[in-house]
This record gives C-alpha cells, sequence and structure tokens, in this order.
C-alpha cells in the first residue's frame, strides 16, 4: 500500500521541476515542455486522490477524477498545438526561439 | 511489490523529468519527456487508472511529443545557440520554498491522507459509464476546443504575405 | 404695546442703505432725501409712539410706589415697562439663536439720543458734504450705520449685539476711509477696525462665557438667572477633585465680565485699546460727531447699563471698571492739553468722558453714566459740528492757524463757547448736573474704590479738561488772526442744527430729567441692588466747587493763551519730559507699532516659512515627487521579460502558500 502522500510529494516535485524549466530555459519550446510536465503531475496528483479519497456508492466507486485527468489531456493537447503554432510565428518573425529577445511590452 | 515498482516508476520519471529541463539539445529533451511520460503511464496503471494510461501514452507521448518533435525540427536550431538549463538561484530558492511549501501542505492534510485506497477500477467501460451520462456537456465542449485549435493553428500558421 | 414701530425703526434705514446703494445714488438729492427721512421718522415713532407709553407707565408705577411710601431706589426700571418681541433666527441641536426687540426705558432714551442727534447731524451733513461728488454714498455709510447701531440698542439678546457691535466696526471702517484716496485716511480706517476686533475677541469669549454659565444669550433671561438665589455660589466645576478648588459661578461671572470689558474697551476706546480714536478724525466732521463723539463709542456704556447685572455681583470686576475709566479719563485729558488739531482735542476730550462714564457705572450708578451719556451726546456733537464749521471757513484743522475767528463766525463761535461751557461743568448747564454728579460718586465712593486715587484723579481731570477746552477756546476763536483767506458764516443748514443741539444742552438739567425721569429710563434687567440715584443739589458748597474747578482750569488757559501773560513756550520746557510724554500719547502708540513690527511680524513671517516649506514644499509638492519618483523606480520592474515575469509568478504563489498554512 502506497500511501497518499508518497503519491503527492512526488507530484510536487514533478511540479517542481516542470517550474524550473519554466523559469530557467531560455528556449521557448523548452518552455512550452516544461508545462506539459506541470500539467502532467497536476493529473498524477487528481487520479491519485480519486484512488484514495472517493467513498464506495452502492454503484460503485465513481471515477470523476479520472473523467477530469481526460479532459486535462485533451484540453492540453490543444493547447500545445496552438502554443506551439504561436512559437513558430514567432521564430519566423524575430528569427529566434529566445524567449529572452520577445520584450518589446517594456517600459 | 507494489511498493518497489512504484518507487522504481517514481524515480525514473523524476529523474527523466530533470533530464528533460537540463538537456541542451531540445531533441533530448524531447525524448526525455517521452520516457517521463511512459514512466507516468506506468504510475498509472498502478492506480488502476488503465484508459488513461493508455491515453497517456497514445496522446501525450504520441501526438504531443511528436508536434514537439516536428516544431524543434522545423526551427532547426543549429548547436551554437543550443543552451542548457540557465542556473539562476532566486529561481531556485523561488522553486525550493514552493516545495518545501508543498511539502507542508501536504503534511498537513491530516488523517486523510492514510485512507485505504479504493477499489476503483479505471476501464474505458466505468469511465464511459460516467462520461456520456453526468459529463456529456464537457465531453462535447472538449470536442468544440478540439475544433477551435484545429482552426487556430491553421490560421495562425499561414504566411504573412497572404494575411 | 406692538414692537411693528421698533422693527420699522431698525430696518427703515437699512432699506434706505440698501437703496441707495443699489441705483439710488445716481441721484444725489434723492439719497440724500431718503437717508435723512428715514432717520426723522425712526425719531418720530421713537417720540410719539413709545415714549409717550414709557412716560405713562413710570407715572403709574411712581403713584402706586409713593404710596407705599418708598423713598427711593426702586428696583427694575421704574415701571418695568418693556416692548418685546424675538423671532427664532437660527437652531442649531440644542442651541437656537434668536433675532428681537428689547425696547425698554433704556432702550428708549437710546434711541431718542441716536435718532435726534443723528438726524440733526445728517441736515448738517447736508451743508457740509455739499459738493463732494461721493455724497450718496456718504449717506449711504450714515444709512447703514444708523441700521448698525439701532441693532445695538433694541437686540434682545447677546449674540444679536455681538452681530451688530461687528456692523458698526464695518461703518465706523467705510465711514473714516470715507476719503479713501488719502493714505492717512485708509491706515486710520484699518486700525480702527484691527483694535476693535481685539476687543471683540474678548467680548466674544466673554459671550461664550456667560452662554455656558447661565444657558441663554438673552439679556432678561439671563438676568433673572443671575439673580436666582444660590446661582453664584453654585459651583461650575470643580478643578483638582473633591478637594481642588471650586469654580463657582460668581468667578465666571467676573471673568466674563472682563472679557465682555474688552469689547467694551474696544468699541467705546478705553485704555488701552484707544489709540484708533484720535486717528479716527481723518473722516469727515459729521462723521466724527455722530460716530466718535455721540453714539458708537457710547455703544460700551450703553452695554454696560444694559448688563450690569453681571458687574454689580462681583466687587473685583466693578473695581476693575471703575478704575480702568477713571485711568482713561486722566490719560486722555493729559493728552489733549498738548494737541494742535481741533478734532484731535476735541476726539481726546470724548476719550475722557467716556471714561467718566464708565467709572460711573464701576462706582455703581449707571443712571449718572446714562444721564452723562445723553448729555454728552449733546454738546460733545455740538462742538465737533462747530469745528467743522470753522474747518470749512478757513479749511485747515491746525489751531495754530487759526485765531480771532470771533468777529467772522458769530453764530458758530457763541454756539461752541455754550458747548464748551457744558462740557467744563459750568451751572446751571446740563454738563454740570452730569459731570458733577458724577465727581460726586467719586467723594463718597463704595467700599472696591475707596482709594485716593478715585478721591483726586477726578477731580483733577476736570480742571484739565477745562483747561485743553479754553485753550481751544482761545487759540481758535481769540487774539490775533493768524488764518489765510477770507472765512465766512456756515449756511443755515449746517448752524441750525447745532442751535438745535445747543438747546438740548442747556435745558438738559434737572428741569427736564427729572429723578422719575431718569429712573424710568433704566433698562429692565436692573439687578435689585443698584444704588438710586439722585440729583445733585445746586447748593452753594457744590456750585462753588464747579465753578473752582472751572476757573482754575480757564484761567490758566486765559493766561497763556488769552492774555498771553503766561509763555506756553517757557512753560512746556519747564515741563519737559512730561509735556514729551502727553504729546507722543504716552508712547502707547509706538509700543503697539513695535509690538505688532517685532513681535507679530516675525511670527508671521515664521508661520509663512512654515506654511511655505513644510506645507506647500513638504506636504503638496513633497507627495507629488513621492508619487513620481516611486513610479519611476517601480516602472523599472515592467521588464517585458518573460521569464522575470515567471519567477514573479512563482514568487507570489509561494508567498501565498506560506502565508495561509
Amino acid at each position: 500500500m502506497i500511501p497518499l502522500e508518497h503519491w503527492l510529494y512526488l507530484s510536487g516535485m514533478l511540479f517542481t521541476l516542470g517550474l524550473c524549466g519554466v523559469m530557467m530555459r531560455r528556449n521557448v519550446i523548452l518552455v512550452l515542455m516544461s508545462v506539459e510536465i506541470m500539467l502532467n503531475a497536476a493529473n498524477v496528483a487528481l487520479v491519485a486522490f480519486n484512488k484514495h479519497l472517493v467513498a464506495t456508492s452502492p454503484d460503485g466507486v465513481s471515477p470523476d477524477g479520472q473523467v477530469f485527468v481526460f479532459f486535462t489531456i485533451a484540453v492540453a493537447a490543444a493547447e500545445a498545438a496552438v502554443a506551439l503554432v504561436i512559437a513558430m510565428a514567432l521564430f519566423r518573425r524575430l528569427d529566434t526561439v529566445n524567449v529572452d529577445d520577445v520584450c518589446n511590452l517594456r517600459w | 511489490m507494489e511498493a518497489v515498482l512504484f518507487y522504481a516508476f517514481a524515480l525514473l520519471a523524476v529523474l527523466c523529468t530533470l533530464l528533460t529541463i537540463s538537456a541542451k539539445n531540445p531533441v533530448y529533451s524531447a525524448l526525455w519527456m517521452i520516457g517521463s511520460f511512459a514512466a507516468t503511464a506506468a504510475l498509472f496503471v498502478l492506480l488502476d487508472a488503465f484508459l488513461i494510461a493508455t491515453v497517456e501514452v497514445l496522446v501525450y507521448a504520441g501526438a504531443i511529443m511528436v508536434l514537439f518533435l516536428f516544431v524543434i525540427m522545423m526551427i532547426n536550431l543549429r548547436s551554437e545557440e543550443q543552451q542548457g538549463l540557465r542556473l539562476s538561484p532566486l529561481a531556485i530558492l523561488a522553486a525550493g520554498t514552493f516545495l518545501v511549501l508543498f511539502g507542508r501542505a501536504v503534511s498537513d492534510l491530516g488523517p486523510a491522507v492514510r485512507a485505504r485506497p479504493n477499489d476503483l477500477v479505471g476501464t474505458a467501460g466505468a469511465l464511459a459509464d460516467v462520461m456520456f451520462t453526468r459529463y456529456v456537456v464537457p465531453f462535447e465542449a472538449v470536442s468544440m476546443l478540439l475544433l477551435a485549435a484545429i482552426l487556430g493553428t491553421v490560421v495562425l500558421s499561414r504566411r504573412n504575405a497572404q494575411a | 404695546m406692538s414692537t411693528l414701530g421698533a422693527w420699522l425703526i431698525l430696518f427703515l434705514p437699512l432699506l434706505s442703505a440698501v437703496t441707495i446703494a443699489f441705483g439710488l445714488h445716481r441721484s444725489k438729492t434723492l439719497s440724500v432725501g431718503l437717508s435723512i427721512a428715514v432717520v426723522w421718522a425712526g425719531f418720530a415713532i421713537a417720540a410719539f409712539h413709545y415714549l409717550p407709553a414709557l412716560v405713562q407707565a413710570g407715572a403709574a408705577a411712581h403713584g402706586a410706589a409713593g404710596e407705599h411710601g418708598a423713598a427711593g431706589g426702586h428696583e427694575g426700571s421704574g415701571s418695568g415697562w418693556v416692548v418685546a418681541d424675538s423671532i427664532r433666527w437660527l437652531s442649531a441641536g440644542t442651541t437656537t439663536f434668536h433675532y428681537g426687540i428689547l425696547l425698554d426705558g433704556l432702550s428708549t432714551i437710546m434711541l431718542l439720543v441716536v435718532l435726534g442727534v443723528g438726524g440733526l447731524i445728517h441736515i448738517y451733513a447736508v451743508g457740509y458734504m455739499h459738493g463732494d461728488p461721493g455724497t450718496a454714498r456718504f449717506f449711504a455709510c450714515l444709512s447703514l450705520f444708523m441700521f448698525s447701531m439701532l441693532g445695538i440698542v433694541l437686540a434682545d439678546n447677546f449674540f444679536q449685539i455681538f452681530i451688530h457691535w461687528e456692523l458698526v466696526g464695518v461703518s465706523s471702517y467705510l465711514l473714516i476711509g470715507y476719503y479713501y484716496k488719502k493714505p492717512s485716511a485708509s491706515a486710520a480706517s484699518n486700525k480702527a477696525f484691527l483694535t476693535n476686533r481685539v476687543g471683540d475677541f474678548g467680548f466674544m469669549l466673554g459671550i461664550l462665557f456667560l452662554y455656558f454659565a447661565t444657558g441663554t444669550a438673552n439679556f432678561r433671561e439671563m438676568a433673572e438667572v443671575v439673580a436666582r438665589p444660590g446661582f453664584l455660589e453654585q459651583a461650575a466645576f470643580q478643578v483638582g477633585g473633591a478637594g481642588g478648588w471650586t469654580f463657582t459661578h460668581e468667578h465666571f461671572l467676573w471673568v466674563a465680565g472682563a472679557l465682555v470689558l474688552m469689547g467694551i474697551m474696544g468699541k467705546s476706546a478705553q485704555f488701552p485699546l484707544h489709540v484708533w480714536l484720535p486717528d479716527a478724525m481723518e473722516g469727515p466732521t459729521p462723521v466724527s460727531a455722530l460716530i466718535h463723539a455721540a453714539t458708537m463709542v457710547a455703544a460700551g456704556v450703553f452695554l454696560l447699563a444694559r448688563v450690569f447685572f453681571i458687574y454689580l455681583p462681583s466687587e473685583t470686576a466693578m473695581s476693575i471698571v471703575a478704575h480702568l475709566g477713571m485711568f482713561t479719563a486722566f490719560f486722555a485729558a493729559t493728552i489733549a492739553t498738548t494737541q494742535f488739531d481741533i478734532k484731535r482735542i476735541l476726539a481726546f476730550s470724548t476719550l475722557s468722558q467716556l471714561g467718566y462714564m464708565v467709572m460711573a457705572i464701576g462706582l455703581g450708578s449707571s443712571d449718572v453714566a446714562m444721564y452723562h451719556l445723553t448729555t454728552h451726546a449733546f454738546f460733545k456733537a455740538l462742538l465737533f459740528l462747530g469745528a467743522g464749521s470753522v474747518i470749512h471757513a478757513v479749511h485747515t484743522n491746525d489751531i495754530r492757524e487759526m485765531g480771532g475767528l470771533f468777529g467772522k463766525l458769530k453764530i458758530t463761535s457763541t454756539l461752541f463757547l455754550i458747548g464748551t461751557l457744558a462740557l467744563c461743568g459750568v451751572p446751571p448747564l446740563s454738563g454740570f448736573w452730569s459731570k458733577d454728579g458724577i465727581l460726586h460718586l467719586t467723594q463718597d465712593p463704595p467700599p472696591w474704590a475707596d482709594n485716593v486715587f478715585i478721591h483726586w484723579l477726578p477731580t483733577i481731570t476736570a480742571v484739565l479738561t477745562s483747561y485743553y477746552m479754553f485753550r481751544l477756546f482761545f487759540l481758535t476763536f481769540v487774539g490775533k488772526p493768524r488764518y489765510h483767506g477770507h472765512p465766512h458764516e456756515s449756511p443755515p443748514v449746517m448752524w441750525a442744527p447745532m442751535a438745535v443741539l445747543c438747546t438740548a444742552a442747556i435745558v438738559a438739567g434737572p428741569m427736564l430729567f427729572t429723578q422719575e425721569v431718569i429712573e424710568g429710563f433704566r433698562t429692565v434687567t436692573r439687578p435689585a441692588g443698584a444704588p438710586a440715584f439722585h440729583h445733585i443739589h445746586a447748593d452753594p458748597h457744590t456750585v462753588v466747587h464747579a465753578l473752582l474747578i472751572v476757573g482754575l482750569g480757564a484761567g490758566s488757559a486765559l493766561l497763556a493763551f488769552g492774555l498771553g501773560w503766561v509763555n506756553p513756550e517757557v512753560v512746556k520746557k519747564l515741563l519737559g519730559p512730561v509735556y514729551r510724554l502727553f504729546d507722543n500719547r504716552w508712547y502707547v502708540d509706538d509700543l503697539y507699532a513695535w509690538i505688532v513690527e517685532h513681535i507679530q511680524q516675525n511670527f508671521a513671517r515664521l508661520c509663512d516659512g512654515f506654511d511655505r516649506i513644510v506645507i506647500i514644499g513638504g506636504l503638496v509638492n513633497g507627495s507629488a515627487w513621492l508619487t513620481r519618483a516611486s513610479g519611476a523606480v517601480l516602472s523599472r520592474y515592467q521588464s517585458g521579460s518573460v521569464r522575470t515575469y515567471a519567477l514573479l509568478f512563482v514568487a507570489g504563489v509561494a508567498a501565498l502558500l506560506a502565508l495561509n498554512l
């Protein structure tokens, strides 16, 4: 039996690694990948909660958490596609994928 | 037995993620990320979430990461432009603080964390039972969302000359 | 008896002033006519409508009292006759301000003086201001003044009287500064207003004290509260707990009385707030006659008589009043002996006589004070109008440039002489009865004023009065002519009012102003226990005493200025520093100038510096600077860098988590 805590620690670690990736990488594609990592970590937490905390009802255990994860994955996919196409348009315009070079909205 | 599997795949996932964010070559990052997703899928199987595990591999690793790889290839960075993880102390501090606080939050959860897992089996049938009855509206909404994403992608990827 | 007449008396002059100001001034004749008509209409109402009622009530009460064998010394107004009306004007929480009429004996006599003498001066002014382009403005200001003064006379509560007190100050300012293009005139009007303001500050505090102590501002109600048994010993508040010092109502009253006295010092020009009156002579002579001789300056004395009930219970307060008056009288008389401006001499004379009136109240007799106020109004107005006549003739105020005018200005000279004799107290003119009535009081003073000064100083002052008045007379009308040009007598419109005033000055003795009459003119708020009034008897002893005083003064003047046997220059050298002291007005004006220049101006500069540096520089400009500076600093964080934003994002989330865990 793996206690819920351990699952959550795992999720937290993955999330933090994703955060580090967002904050510390300069390639915009890598940043987007780190965002996907964060989403994935959240999915792990959701499924773990579903398994451990949802009570058994006469109809069985409701897999709401997993349905939520399903939708999350779908949304992540859509979001990744659009974000990538924006990154490509950016590359075409500025000829760089360095996040630091995109700073027109400054004081 | 289960515990060994859990710790093994957990370690694998964390390692792969770490390598993802620290690899110099973006292609390597993408590949490590696929490994990370694979490990996560295994962890989902440990939680009896079979459909999710399958979807994880099919969609995340299979579609999204392929898409990422396509884009990386298209952008075609030369080696000199590849830079690795830029260690920023502030960022590490922020992330570390976040992790510590998260840990505290988790440990504050109380007796709930010691609950026994229930006997949920996340098969396609079980999920479908719920998804097409209670959550049919979100389901349809997500399909709309995917349509919008497709359209957006098509529009945004047009060359400027035509726009 | 309806108060409609009183309301008309009060508001018709205001109507006249407003009408002239808002258009009627284009016609000089109509403005003048309206102004004069309004005053005489008021006099008619007072004299033929209210006075007979007062006399009747007085006679009835006297008849009734006579049956009880009372030998005099009635309390309150002889008859208690009063016509009163009050309008609720402004309510603020539990406080209500009223505006009303209190027409009793005291008000009536004051009305008759103000309206009568005022009316005569209005007529005189027609002749005096002839040819002056701003005549309509002059008469509008005169009407405004009449309204303000009548408001003081008819007021039934302290707040109303304060409003009119200030209004009178405004009118005085406008009239003193009538020749506004002359710098000395506008400076004088400022001085008058500011000095009055200082007095009014004390006055307001005193009113508030009284309101706090008695719970009302209405004169009659206040008199009743003060007269309640046990009120004076009642504690107002404790200082220092049960064993500490109790502040009773009696203490309250004398403090409040002293504060109100400040207002009276300002208005009636008692020392030390007298400095404005001599300078006020910059105004036209009718103004000097009306405001600064007969009426406005008498307002202080009137107020003292009205609220006598505040002072009588406290010996300290009475003593202050008496000694203040005594000193002012002496002080002013000494200065008058050295002046060469005919109007200034008369101004100091007014100061001196006002001192007599205030002293009389301080010695306990408001009756004698009001009597002297009345007779003084007659002959002082006469003297001022005469001076105006002389100035009109020789076009100068300086008596050194006059002399031997008796032949040329026969009417003016004769009338002036009679006025002088009345002022000096020569029997049987009215001045003898009123002024020697006061001197009589000083020989038998009440215990709080029983000292050598009260015994001798007023008498010495009377000698000085005769001296400077006859000095004035001799230098102006007698002797070798020193004037330029061809002086001629004034037109009838000018000497006729003077003649009427002269007649009044002659006959206003005990024949007309009998004891009953004077008692009838008492105020209805007069406290019980106030001393009775008795006319002095014209026995040989008193007459000789009076004539001796006059003779001493007049004789010295005659020797020095009339016959030239004593050289005044020699006397001046002999008296040296004393003469300089008097000539420089005891250096009081210089002291005030020094205080203003060194203390007040420096304080003002300090405040200005504080204002400019701390408030405007610091708070206003500083907050603007702070906003701009912080904006400049903070805007540097708007870097546009996504990574920085992400970092801040995470930091924010971490902070939130930290706060909530």
